[in-house]
């Protein structure tokens, strides 16, 4: 066992665990972070994707040794009352069926749209290929995306006239 | 048609259904039951005495907050919202106060499985004279304390109202009163006009939507108990395999595990196979400890199947003639020797996993008193507790089985094999104990969509 200081959705965590755990099992079983998703455990599904200084990254191939400083964000961290404007338009177009994989996609999608926040259907496509969806809310999620899109933007355009 | 149900006049809908569930199923006003409503209506401490219960699905507590069960399994098609909305619409509350608790495998909720599709169509019309007879209730309760005639009271938005005197008592106030009254007949409670319905028919969001997007723990796989370990199971990658050997003692020094085990199992290739199991201290030393493991497996007899090997015995079947004839018109095999043209074609589908996104899990904690508490995303919680009765000898009367959302069911968890395990594996485990499939297992063990074969021929004259 090793100790490891990280620096979880802007706290420092301490933990002791093997050196080989990956970032996922560590998040959800030593910090009872369980909304990052075991999924298929090979990098493959999406369904584990938390940011590392703001890059969308699969923590069930990261890991615990691997991540050093960066700030790891999950899905509990995103918005501090769960209210950032994807989890808003999600909750507004019902995207989640089994919801499973949701708190994957919007990770990725937050991530999507931090770097291009008016994206179009092929750039939501491209950026949102990595993540499935066994339930097939594919179109959903893409409306969510557009939706969250415009929700950002009516913000701030209320904080630009305040 | 209306749904509203008067004596002496069954709709055909209805006559169909009871005629055809006759002999044990569910018939129509079976959660109305004396028996039933009087076990959930018992009150088990001082608090829940004021509440009203007039069956096992609807709570009203002094403070208005009204708690509906939803009995079926979720797994992703929205009955813990659909549901409890159609006794929301009849008892006239509004959703914002209603509060839904999934109900844990109980007989007073009739059948609790969610498959095929017929959770709605097989609840629906029941789940309405719930919510009805609940506000039949209420408006009684109202019409006493105001000693005035129930026809000149009404309810709408989780309140009784007295149209002449416009006096208004929200459900929370009515509570202790309506616990008292005795529960309607059937035939004295009159359902909504679906031209009325105010919830029915609008799109509402999940109930646990709130918490999908927040990452809040909600699947079966989320589950932590204090004291918990977390096991994983090896099964023969050949169906139907048995343990010959393992480097146990090898396993058994690795950082993190608590124990490993054979499990002898049963010659059920749905129930509990034969297997490894490796007990740790979080998911992945025991995950991580797998990799080490070294099973020597007797492979059994269905080893030497293969796709190939059915792909070959298909092609020389289809060469015999058809074993079943379903027309015969004309003279067939004349027009086939003398066809300007022939036809033929091959299709085959492989054999395919159901691949639910949240890998099997279950949560198993056997007490010192022989009892079992489970913690299971299933579509069948029945069936789980029946093969961990046949298979393992523990009492029905003494398993818990607590229904937990699944990521996914498509089917696959109307099996209840990773159930079995997990409550084989908590036997021989002191303290509670979470068994997670890999998605590898999950794969290579799932139950699957048969796979087929199809020759097909035809000749043109």
């Amino acid at each position: 066992m090793s100790k490891y200081q990280l620096n979880i959705n802007g706290e420092t965590r301490t933990v002791d665990v093997e050196p080989d755990t990956p970032l996922l099992w560590v998040l959800r079983d030593t910090l009872n972070l369980v909304g990052t998703k075991y999924g298929c455990g090979v990098g493959e599904c999406g369904s584990c994707m938390v940011h590392l200084d703001g890059v969308p990254t699969r923590s069930c191939w990261t890991l615990v040794a691997a991540v050093g400083s960066r700030l790891v964000l999950t899905i509990e961290g995103l918005d501090r009352a769960a209210s950032h404007p994807l989890q808003q338009a999600w909750q507004e177009l019902d995207v989640p069926q089994c919801g499973y994989c949701q708190s994957g996609q919007i990770m990725s999608a937050a991530a999507l749209l931090k770097e291009n926040p008016r994206p179009s259907d092929a750039e939501i496509d491209e950026a949102m290929a990595g993540n499935l969806c066994r339930c097939g809310t594919y179109i959903r999620i893409k409306a969510g995306i557009h939706r969250a899109a415009a929700l950002a933007d009516l913000a701030e355009q209320k904080q630009g006239r305040k | 048609m209306s749904l509203s149900t008067t004596p002496g006049k069954m709709s055909r809908r209805a006559f169909l259904r009871n005629a055809s569930v006759a002999g044990g199923g569910l018939v129509l006003g079976f959660y109305l039951h004396a028996a039933a409503a009087q076990q959930i209506a018992k009150p088990s401490s001082i608090s829940e005495a004021s509440e009203f219960r007039p069956n096992a699905f609807i709570r009203i507590a002094p403070d208005g907050v009204v708690t509906l069960i939803s009995k079926q399994p979720e797994i992703g098609q929205g009955i813990k919202t659909s549901l409890p909305m159609v006794i929301a619409e009849e008892l006239e509350v509004n959703w914002k106060d209603v509060l839904i608790v999934q109900g844990d495998l109980n007989p007073i909720y009739g059948r609790q499985s969610a498959g095929g599709s017929t959770s709605t169509p097989v609840n629906y019309e029941e789940f309405h004279l719930l919510g009805a007879t609940a506000r039949t209730m209420l408006i009684q309760a109202a019409a006493q304390i105001w000693g005035v005639s129930v026809d000149e009271c009404h309810a709408a938005d989780s309140a009784v109202h007295h149209r002449v005197s416009k006096r208004s008592l929200g459900y929370g106030e009515l509570a202790t009163r309506a616990s008292r009254l005795p529960i309607p007949e059937t035939r004295c409670v009159v359902l909504k006009d679906p031209k009325t319905f105010k919830l029915l028919g609008t799109r509402i969001g999940g109930v646990d939507n709130a918490d999908i997007i927040a990452g809040k723990p909600l699947f079966g796989i989320d589950i932590k108990l204090p004291g918990m370990l977390y096991a994983v199971y090896d099964k023969c990658p050949a169906f139907g395999g048995k343990v010959v050997s393992a480097n146990l003692d090898a396993i058994k020094a690795l950082p993190g595990v608590r124990d490993a085990f054979v499990i002898s199992g049963t010659s059920n290739l749905t129930g509990l196979m034969p297997g490894v199991a490796i007990v740790a201290e979080s998911s992945w030393a025991a995950f991580s400890a797998r990799r080490q493991l070294k099973v020597v497996w007797d492979e059994g007899r269905v080893v030497a199947e293969s796709w190939d090997g059915f792909a070959a015995q298909a092609a020389a079947l289809a060469k015999n003639a058809g074993a079943t004839v379903l027309r015969n018109d004309g003279d067939v095999q004349r027009a086939m020797a003398s066809a300007a043209r022939t036809v033929e074609a091959a299709y085959s589908y492989p054999f395919i996993s159901h691949t639910s996104f949240e890998p099997q899990n279950c949560t198993a904690w056997f007490k010192t008193d022989g009892s079992l508490e489970l913690w299971a995303p299933t579509q069948n919680p029945a069936s789980g507790q029946s093969l961990v009765t046949s298979t393992l000898g523990i009492p029905k009367e003494k398993i818990t089985l607590h229904v937990i959302r699944s990521g996914g069911g498509f089917g696959r968890r109307l099996s209840a094999d990773y159930i079995v395990e997990a409550a084989a594996i908590a036997q021989k485990v002191s303290a509670p104990v979470k068994l997670t499939w890999s998605r590898e297992d999950d794969m290579r063990h799932d139950h699957y969509r048969a796979g087929g074969f199809h020759f097909l021929r035809g000749d043109d004259e």
